[in-house]
């Protein structure tokens, strides 16, 4: 029996390497040999999300969610700590990693603002520098269905519910076509459609941009992760509320109907599930033989209050609603993989940085710097402040804002309504729980954050809109 | 029923369901105040009762004392939308400077504010009809329940409750924003 078995093992084995070797030779014959033989610079999948705040990751040290996939691009690539997104707002964040300018820049300033046929993404420039592209996901600006954009090989995304889709059955548009999707997850779908760009024999390397819906409201995870994390100890803030959501204007979105316990045990059941697709998609790279000369970078749209500051939702410029997570995994330049940075990274760099990645000059008109330098040596000069907007977006009661983050301290002026300005010692007040604007030591520091402000607002040609 | 005193029968109804409400919202906010979690959790939770009774059931209650003391359709149906009302009025001050006064107006048909006060209409009816059943039971003469306006009122609501729950709400709240974009943008 045992002499079965072990000639079951030998079987098995030798079964495996064949499988190992003939894929092996498979990769090398449709992608190295070829990538070698004509084009060596890297592929860039660049992996977006909605809503998923910094720390709802194991490699951030959440204390029950399980995100191996991410994990592992942190594992294999740079975490950055500080990283944030200039709006904290969808259309707005969207356009700005597409485009590497604020939103007062490329016009989308809100939900309702139409996108620019004039604005020139990330993209287009790649498309024009000789990369096969692809947009997967959510689109979700605002115009008259989707746009034709240009530079993009592949457009694939959905108009559902205002350009935000549904998790399940949502329609997509398919390069133009609207095709019914019944009995997909979106995520799962998305990551199918991805996967099949992924594949395709090419000659020249390729730029997947694929935009999740998850994990924005309705926190639906797939069916096969409804139930986990049931007994989890979700060590919300002390000063959440378990009915926020009913309260103070949250209940705008319908979807947030329950208590916040239950909201957020969706919610990290559905960063699994989006995990779980990530996964596929390092597994493919792996697969292919391409994993080496990828480029993944992961990023979320736009943090979320879960009854911080007795809130829900983003828009705000606390830190939960301003602060994403932000990996990137390139084998071929990060010497020190499992680094976790502490320079400041923003949604305005991820354009630039992909462009320069790829060997492709960055337009002085983007807003944001190439983190080029950062991958490979931490010791890098960096920027020490920057400037946070937010307009209006009805039916929100939020008014427009503009702060100042530096290292360590945040100086937020509301425009209108019946906010007050707040200023807060970070370092010491990650929370932000003390508002030292009435301090004395507040107001010793305000003069040099007022002017940090106005100077960042010139520099970047800030309007009010 | 005899017709009682304009205090009895019109203002102090209402006032019940304003102070439940009040008091009960300005509980939920001062539980914040309280460390421990789990009582925080249960002072919340009583409090968030209390909001539901004043504030969404409300009516159902004012309507009653309000009927048994003599007033009138028109008169129950007014007062039944006090809290509804303040409430709304309440929520829209932090609108002011934010939003164009239309748009702002507009905001009377946004789904929560309007389900508020459809909520509270449905809780007239409804409590209406047992009030009519109670009376019918005392003896009151001309009172009768299966009639054609109630009929159709109840076709109304059923209609209006479904497209309100559809879709978890989400199906109502983006047709409001489909219109608002229309008219505004």
């Amino acid at each position: 029996m045992s002499s079965d078995n072990d000639q079951l093992k030998s079987t098995m084995t030798r079964r495996t390497a064949l499988k190992l070797l003939g894929g092996a030779a498979a990769s090398l014959a449709g992608y190295d040999l070829l990538a070698g033989a004509v084009d060596r610079r890297p592929n860039i999948i660049f992996i977006l999300s909605d809503d998923h705040r910094w720390d709802v990751m194991g490699c951030a040290g959440h204390p029950f969610v399980k995100t191996p996939a991410m994990d592992r691009l942190a594992k294999e690539g740079v975490m950055f700590r500080d990283s944030f997104v200039t709006t904290s707002l969808c259309s707005p964040s969207r356009a700005t990693f597409l485009t590497g300018q604020y939103a007062h820049r490329h016009g989308v300033i809100n939900n309702f603002t139409p996108w620019r046929s004039g604005n020139v993404t990330y993209l287009e420039l790649m498309k024009k520098a000789g990369y096969d592209t692809a947009l997967i996901g959510k689109w979700h600006m605002p115009g008259r269905g989707l746009p034709k954009l240009r530079g993009v090989d592949e457009f694939i995304s959905f108009t559902a519910e205002g350009g935000q889709g549904v998790y399940f059955d949502c329609p997509l548009v398919v390069n133009g076509f609207e095709t019914e999707r019944k009995g997909k997850y979106i995520t799962e779908d998305l990551t199918d459609y991805a996967l099949r760009f992924i594949e395709k024999k090419r000659t020249a390397p390729f730029c997947l941009h694929l935009a999740h819906k998850a994990v924005h409201h309705r926190f639906q995870p797939p069916r096969h992760l409804e139930k986990i994390y049931g007994d989890a100890d979700l060590g919300l803030p002390a000063e959440s509320d378990p009915f926020v959501s009913f309260t103070d204007h949250h209940i705008k979105y319908q979807g947030l109907t329950g208590t916040l316990g239950k909201l957020y045990r969706n919610y990290c059941r559905t960063v699994t599930g989006l995990d779980e697709q990530i996964g596929r998609v390092l597994r493919k790279l792996d697969e292919l033989g391409i994993a080496q000369n990828t480029i993944v970078i992961y990023t979320g749209d736009n943090g979320y209050l879960w009854g911080e500051h007795h809130e829900m939702d983003k828009r705000l410029a606390y830190e939960e609603s301003i602060r994403v997570p932000f990996l990137i995994r390139y084998p071929g330049l990060i010497p020190d993989p499992g680094r976790v940075s502490s320079r400041t990274v923003l949604n305005l760099d991820v354009a630039p940085t992909i462009l320069d990645l790829a060997g492709v000059p960055v337009p002085a008109w983007m807003q944001g710097r190439s983190l080029k330098r950062v991958l490979a040596a931490e010791n890098t000069l960096w920027r020490d402040s920057w400037l946070y907007e937010h307009f209006t977006d009805y039916p929100f009661p939020v008014p427009g804002i503009c702060a100042v983050r530096t290292g360590r301290y945040k100086y937020i002026e509301y425009q209108k309504g019946v906010r007050r300005p707040e200023l807060f010692d970070i370092r010491e007040d990650r929370r932000e729980k003390k508002n030292l604007m009435s301090t004395a030591r507040g107001k010793k520091l305000l003069p040099g954050l007022k002017e940090e402000l106005a100077r960042l607002k010139r520099e970047t040609g800030y309007r009010e809109m | 029923m005899m017709k009682q005193s304009f205090m009895r029968r019109i203002v102090v109804p209402p006032f019940f369901a304003l102070a439940v409400t009040i008091v009960s919202i300005n509980a939920y906010n001062a539980s914040r105040c309280i460390e421990g979690r789990a009582l925080h959790d249960a002072a919340a939770a009583a409090a968030a009762a209390g909001m539901v009774l004043g504030l969404w059931m409300g009516a159902f209650f004012v309507n009653a004392l309000a009927y048994f003391r003599g007033a009138d359709t028109r008169e129950r149906i007014l007062i039944s939308l006090v809290t509804p009302l303040v409430w709304i009025a309440s929520q829209l001050y932090d609108y002011i400077g934010l939003y164009p006064a239309a748009e702002i107006l507009f905001l009377v048909f946004y789904p929560l504010y309007f389900q508020c006060i459809v909520t509270s209409l449905l809780n007239v009816w409804i409590s209406t009809l047992v009030c009519d059943i109670i009376s019918m039971k005392r003896g009151v003469p001309g009172i009768r329940i299966a009639k054609k306006s109630n009929i159709v009122t109840a076709g109304l609501f059923v209609v209006g409750i479904f497209f309100i729950l559809k879709d978890n709400g989400n199906y109502v709240f983006y047709r409001f924003m489909d219109l608002y974009g229309l008219i505004f943008k």
